[in-house]
């Protein structure tokens, strides 16, 4: 008994959940994991079903039911939990109206009842059943009852009627029979009266049976005495007359086995809708009326045939054959219907036993499951709303929990399930806890991925990881963190070129160089601006190594000398800040000379070459070792006497990195390269 | 023996008094012979490094020390550096002269002392037109 109803639950919970498409599990990964009320284990491959793919098979291991190549939790599936929460917020019916309507289906089964006084009244049950039928809980159901029943009255009546008729009919082919015999046994007198010598040719009439209705009797009825004095026509009158007693007594017969076979059909027809309502009622879980409906049908059909008429080879058929073994019966669905009541009243006190420990878990467990079978059972429908209350938040975390962990929410996920420890004693969060904090790990590594791939400027892959780290876990605030991170890193990025692209409009190349770590990272995966920002270090870096030389050569006490060479560099870089500083710090240091070469250089772009000459030999006796001032001599010497050889072989500064242009005059301008030009050296005195 | 006589004698007087002519008349030779140089205007260095614009055309004379030989034409004409110091200067300032060729005989070397006679050309160059040791 215990098997069948495990085997009838999934049907149970097929109807408690209609339409018939539950959720089906998807086994992929991060699946949910437990939840309060079901068991949410994913499965990723069918059980093996002890009665095959054809019959509804449950695992109460994992409360999974298998059912035409599907599976799906039995409690577990968004229909079932919306109508359980609907019940458990919903007020208990204890008005006197429900109470009316229990009390009328309880008169109405004790009227059935063998022991009542007088045994059991299907009038006053009809009666009682058509009152209950106005009440809105009952859906119309004892109506529904009472039609059938009316149904079977009025299939009683029509074979009343078809007994009768055959009564008649059998009356008629009585009368048809005997007037068969008189009518042979007149032919024969006849016979014998106009063939007095002949002597009894083709009788023996008498002596035949006249009940047989088949005809048998033409054969001596029917046979007229060849008799010299019995015409033709007579003879043919006698045959017609016995041929349309034969006629109608084949068509009486005809018409009594047509109506025997409909008063046959007419009542296993009236058996078979009435056992289909009691399956109906059964299925739909409305015990009370399949006990009240078994108990009229045995008194309906007194013959004691009680087997369900179930088609042959059906589900239904083959779940019942197989569970059981034998064919199942109204008796087997009566006492089923009474089963299942009792286990609802179990799993009800259980529930209240439970909730009152706080043990909620098991507490809305056990009223799910009681509520799966008998939704419409007075014992659930009196369950009061306190009561019910206390579990009513419980569950929607539950639920929240399950669909949380369904859309991968677990922040979400991990709020509700502390929520759910905090209110449940007995709640088992290990499960939603593993499952949250894999999900948390995995994710976490995807991202951290995603960042080691985001240093590396490696952009696919650090979409690949986003995207794994957001399939595992999508709400995953690091997750929103990264990508603010990336998309700010993205804006600053652009703001650095931006700034990379201004200090290069404005030839600010120092700046460039104080800043280079900064524009190193903004460049990388960007040639083109890579290329602009070494050509950049490389203009300042041979400047460095000048004002270095420069530097130097003032901790020496040659501060002319580095001013000559500060002086030189400025050429290149005008606006070089470390240049003009220490050109301005040198200035003051060096007055007389750097005026005697201001002097001369005054005068020789103005053509005066005695002065000019003049002045720079003043500048080589202040400083001796100016390049600037021999160089100024050596030019102006050479303006004067261009036939002359030069006395002294021209030296310049020592190259700081940069080449010198072939064939580049001393006196030439320098030019920009980032303007298309090439770089002028910065020579040094001393080679 | 004789004695001694005490204070001045004549012959002391007299071979002072010789004494001071023969250093007054040497004194006297060679100022005059110094004097006795090339005429003309005395060279300013100053006033020509300040402003040359003035000097252009004229001539002067101007002495100074050889410092550098800048330059050596084939042609003989010779380039060199004249350190002046003007009256009352304190420091030298350096020149540049343009021995013409015509004077080619004439040793110059550095160090030595020369008194030129110059011509301030348009471009402030100092071009000799005469030249002797001094």
């Amino acid at each position: 008994m215990k098997l069948l109803i495990l085997s009838l639950l999934p049907l149970l919970s097929i109807l408690a959940a209609a339409p018939l498409h539950a959720q089906v599990f998807d086994a992929g990964g991060g699946q949910p994991a437990a939840q309060p009320g079901t068991a949410a284990a994913a499965q990723p491959s069918a059980p093996k079903a002890l009665l095959g793919n054809d019959v509804p098979f449950v695992d109460p291991g994992s409360e999974m039911a298998q059912w035409d190549g599907k599976m799906w939790n039995v409690t577990n599936n968004r229909l079932f939990r919306a109508r359980f929460e609907k019940y458990l917020a919903a007020p208990e019916e204890n008005s006197a109206r429900d109470a009316e309507y229990r009390q009328l289906l309880l008169d109405a089964m004790k009227a059935m009842s063998p022991s009542r006084p007088g045994g059991p009244s299907v009038p006053e049950t009809m009666r009682l059943l058509v009152k209950a039928a106005d009440f809105p809980i009952d859906a119309r159901l004892c109506d529904s009852l009472a039609q059938a029943v009316y149904g079977v009255v009025l299939n009683r009546k029509n074979q009343r009627l078809l007994a009768q008729m055959n009564k008649e009919l059998e009356k008629d082919r009585h009368n048809q029979g005997w007037n068969l015999e008189v009518s042979a046994a007149a032919a024969e007198t006849r016979q014998k009266m106009n063939a007095p010598a002949q002597g009894g040719g083709g009788g023996g009439g008498g002596n035949q049976p006249n009940g047989q209705g088949q005809g048998q009797g033409q054969n001596n009825a029917g046979r007229p005495a060849q008799s010299s004095g019995q015409s033709m026509e007579s003879q043919l009158g006698e045959f017609s007359r016995a041929g349309s007693y034969i006629k109608k007594i084949i068509e009486i017969d005809t018409a009594r086995i047509a109506n025997s076979a409909k008063m046959t059909a007419g009542d296993l027809k009236s058996k078979v809708e009435f056992q289909a309502l009691i399956v109906q009622f059964f299925l739909q879980r409305r015990f009370e009326h399949t006990i009240l409906s078994c108990r009229l049908y045995r008194n309906l059909y007194e013959d004691g045939d009680s087997e369900l008429k179930l088609k042959e080879g059906s589900d239904v058929e083959k779940m019942f054959t197989r569970t059981t073994g034998t064919t199942p019966t109204v008796s087997a669905l009566d006492a089923l219907a009474s089963e299942f009541i009792r286990d609802v009243d179990e799993g009800v006190v259980a529930f209240e036993y439970l909730s009152e420990k706080n043990e909620l878990e098991s507490a809305s467990k056990r009223l799910s499951e009681a509520f799966v079978i008998g939704e419409y059972l007075p014992r659930m429908r009196t369950l009061t709303r306190a009561r019910k209350e206390k579990v009513l938040e419980f569950v929607r975390d539950a639920n929240q929990l399950i669909s949380a962990i369904e859309v991968k929410d677990y922040s979400l996920a991990e709020e509700v399930v502390e929520r759910l420890r905090k209110n449940g004693k007995d709640f088992d969060y290990a499960k939603p806890r593993a499952a949250i904090e894999t999900a948390r790990a995995a994710s976490a590594l995807h991202i951290q991925n995603a960042r080691s791939a985001a240093i590396k400027k490696d952009d696919k892959k650090v979409a690949e990881e986003i995207e794994k780290a957001a399939l595992i876990w999508p709400t995953n605030p690091d997750l929103k963190a990264f990508a603010t991170q990336v998309a700010t890193y993205g804006d600053m990025n652009s703001r650095v070129l931006n700034d990379l692209d201004t200090l290069l409009a404005q030839k600010n190349f120092r700046e460039i160089a104080r800043e280079h770590i900064k524009y190193s990272g903004a460049v990388l995966g960007k040639p083109e601006y890579e290329e602009k920002l070494k050509a950049a270090l490389e203009k300042v870096a041979p400047v460095d190594k000048v004002v270095a030389i420069a530097d130097e050569m003032v901790k020496a006490g040659d501060s002319a000398g580095a001013w000559e060479r500060l002086e030189e560099a400025a050429k290149d870089y005008p606006d070089d800040n470390e240049i003009n500083r220490r050109r301005a710090e040198l200035s003051g240091k060096n007055a007389d000379f750097i005026n005697a070469i201001m002097e001369a250089r005054k005068h020789e772009t103005s053509g005066r070459s005695g002065v000019s000459l003049s002045w720079y030999l003043r500048a080589e006796r202040l400083y001796p070792a100016s390049l600037m001032a021999r160089k100024g001599i050596d030019r102006i010497a050479d303006k004067i006497l261009p036939e002359s050889a030069p006395e002294t072989a021209p030296s310049s500064f020592p190259d700081p990195g940069v080449s010198s242009s072939p064939g580049t005059s001393p006196g030439a301008a320098p030019t920009d390269p980032f303007n298309g030009g090439t770089s002028s050296p910065v020579s040094n005195p001393n080679p | 023996m004789p004695r001694r006589q005490s204070g001045l004698q004549p012959a002391h007087l007299f071979g002072a008094l010789a004494f001071l002519a023969v250093a007054g008349g040497g004194f006297w030779y060679f100022s005059r012979q110094k004097e006795e140089g090339f005429s003309g205007n005395k060279f300013s260095a100053a006033q020509y490094q300040q402003n040359y614009i003035g000097l252009r055309g004229n001539k002067y004379v101007v002495t100074g020390i050889i410092t550098k030989q800048l330059r050596y034409a084939p042609s003989s004409a010779r380039l060199f550096s004249l350190a002046v110091t003007d009256d009352g200067a304190s420091e030298p300032i350096d020149l540049a002269v343009l021995i013409p060729p015509e004077f080619s005989s004439i040793n110059i070397q550095t160090g030595q002392s020369f008194q030129l006679k110059v011509l301030v050309d348009k471009d402030g160059l100092l071009r000799a037109e005469d030249i002797r040791k001094s």
